[in-house]
């Protein structure tokens, strides 16, 4: 039994890192301690192979102590004689001052970026609605390419990926993930790709560290491609994901970002296309009923069109029968009242004119006439025969002379002449 | 005024005989003709006078006849 324990164990889990406090130590030649993270124990043998390659480390002066806070890195076993699963262990290292450099230089890192406004919402880009192609930046082997390839082939089988290996963990990661970026943005219109996803599974900070890398976050800071980094877990926050223009929680969330499914599609385009009918089947009635209303109104148009025009025909026919005509003769018989009366005024004056002229002749007739002559004391003498006596001798004593004044003729006889 | 050139004022419409008539008493104002031609003119515009109203009259009637036929 105890045998299927340890076959079963050797074949299932492979190398491991675990963090725990250290309880228990027995340091020989080989170590024996036991983990705990105060809900569980692991014990632990370290052979004596291991511990002197301690020696070749930076740790070489140090030893764990009871209570000391670690990382070890190794095997699970099971040891048979005594039925007990332990860890093998190949590697260890105390985790506090590693943890809390490493924690410095996060927050440092985090507040240099924070500062130069990467962070900012301005700097993101949109995410490709319906991307054709997305490339996948992870180790090949990992569990989180597996959640990527399995949501995308649930959600959008079309959708095609273009898986980028890279060194996720330790030394080579930061390089590696690095020019992955670098090298699919150069190269995503070539191949089609319209998002990156970088993403790796859940770890402490010491093996995501590589995310806080400036060669990572500045390669994701200046990748044009819109970048999805889902990196640990959800409480982890390396600054990749800081600077990407999506930050996921995990490799599925990023795939779900990206990736639309294709059941909601399908359901928005029923929904679209049931809308759609609906829509137009409203139109159509709409129409139907405009149409009908139009048809209506031209009816009654017509009508009351052809009825005003009646009126409008009476009108003008009354207009034209009575008033018009009347005005025109009346018009006429006005001009030809005024012309009659301006005839006999220019006739009458034309005659009054003359009479006027012949007055005043007759005047001055008379003004230089004998009348006028005697009017002012002279007097006129005419002989019996009523010829005018101009001198003495034109008359003999005892003739009877008439001498006529203005207002009368005096009849005399000549007595005698000189 | 040359008495061969005048029309017949029974032949004359309105607008000729009034237009006629204006022009007789312009020149009658004008008092530039001898007496003989001013009453020759007179006269003329008598016989003007009378061809301006038989035409009114006329139409006069002919408005009171339509009047009549249109009557409901």
């Amino acid at each position: 039994m105890s045998k299927r324990i340890s076959d079963a164990l050797e074949g299932r889990i492979d190398r491991i890192d675990v963090v725990g406090q250290v309880n228990s130590p027995r340091l020989g030649n080989h170590w024996y301690f036991s983990l705990t993270d105060g809900d569980s124990k692991i014990d632990c043998v370290m052979w004596a192979s291991s511990v002197s390659a301690i020696s070749n480390t930076e740790h070489c002066d140090w030893k764990p102590k009871q209570g000391d806070q670690v990382i070890v890195r190794g095997t699970v076993g099971h040891y048979a004689k005594f039925g007990k699963t332990q860890i093998v262990v190949q590697r260890i290292k105390p985790v506090g001052d590693e943890k809390g450099k490493l924690q410095q230089e996060y927050d440092a890192l985090l507040k240099e970026y924070r500062d130069a406004g990467w962070f900012e919402e301005e700097h993101k880009k949109t995410l490709p609605k319906y991307p054709r192609k997305i490339a996948v930046i992870t180790s090949a082997t990992s569990a989180a390419l597996q959640d990527v390839i399995e949501t995308t082939r649930r959600r959008m089988p079309s959708v095609e990926l273009l898986v980028v290996n890279a060194v996720m963990q330790g030394d080579a990661s930061s390089e590696s993930v690095a020019e992955a970026i670098e090298k699919v943005d150069a190269s995503a219109e070539k191949f089609g790709v319209d998002a990156i996803i970088v993403t790796r599974g859940g770890g402490g900070l010491e093996e995501l560290w590589s995310f806080n890398n400036r060669r990572v976050v500045e390669a994701t800071f200046h990748c044009d491609t819109p970048l999805v980094a889902a990196i640990g877990h959800e409480s982890d926050t390396s600054i990749i994901e800081l600077v990407a223009d999506h930050r996921a929680s995990t490799p599925t969330q990023a795939t779900m970002v990206l990736v639309p499914d294709k059941e909601e599609l399908l359901q928005m385009v029923d929904h679209y296309s049931s809308r759609l009918s609906s829509v137009l089947t409203r139109s159509i009635e709409r129409f139907c009923a405009s149409l009908l209303q139009v048809q209506q109104s031209v009816k009654s148009g017509i009508a009351s069109y052809i009825h005003e025009r009646f009126m409008l025909i009476a009108t003008q026919s009354e207009l034209l029968a009575s008033k018009r005509p009347h005005a025109l003769v009346q018009a006429r018989q006005k001009r030809l009242l005024t012309l009659q009366t301006a005839l006999s005024r220019v006739t009458n004056e034309g005659v009054s004119a003359r009479l006027f002229s012949l007055n005043a002749f007759r005047t001055r007739l008379e003004s230089i006439g004998p009348m006028e002559v005697l009017g002012r004391g002279y007097s006129l003498t005419q002989d019996a025969s009523g010829k005018v006596v101009r001198t003495s001798k034109d008359v003999n004593e005892g003739e009877h002379i008439r001498t006529v004044l203005a207002d009368g003729i005096i009849q005399s006889k000549v007595e005698c002449t000189s | 005024m040359s008495e061969k050139t005048l029309p017949n004022p029974d032949d004359m419409s309105f607008e000729e005989a009034s237009e006629e008539l204006g022009a007789i008493v312009k020149r009658i104002d004008a008092g530039e003709e001898d007496l003989e031609t001013m009453m020759k003119e007179h006269k003329r515009g008598q016989l003007l006078v009378a061809r301006c109203k038989l035409l009114l009259e006329d139409a006069q009637q002919q408005i009171k006849t339509m009047e009549a036929r249109n009557l409901p």
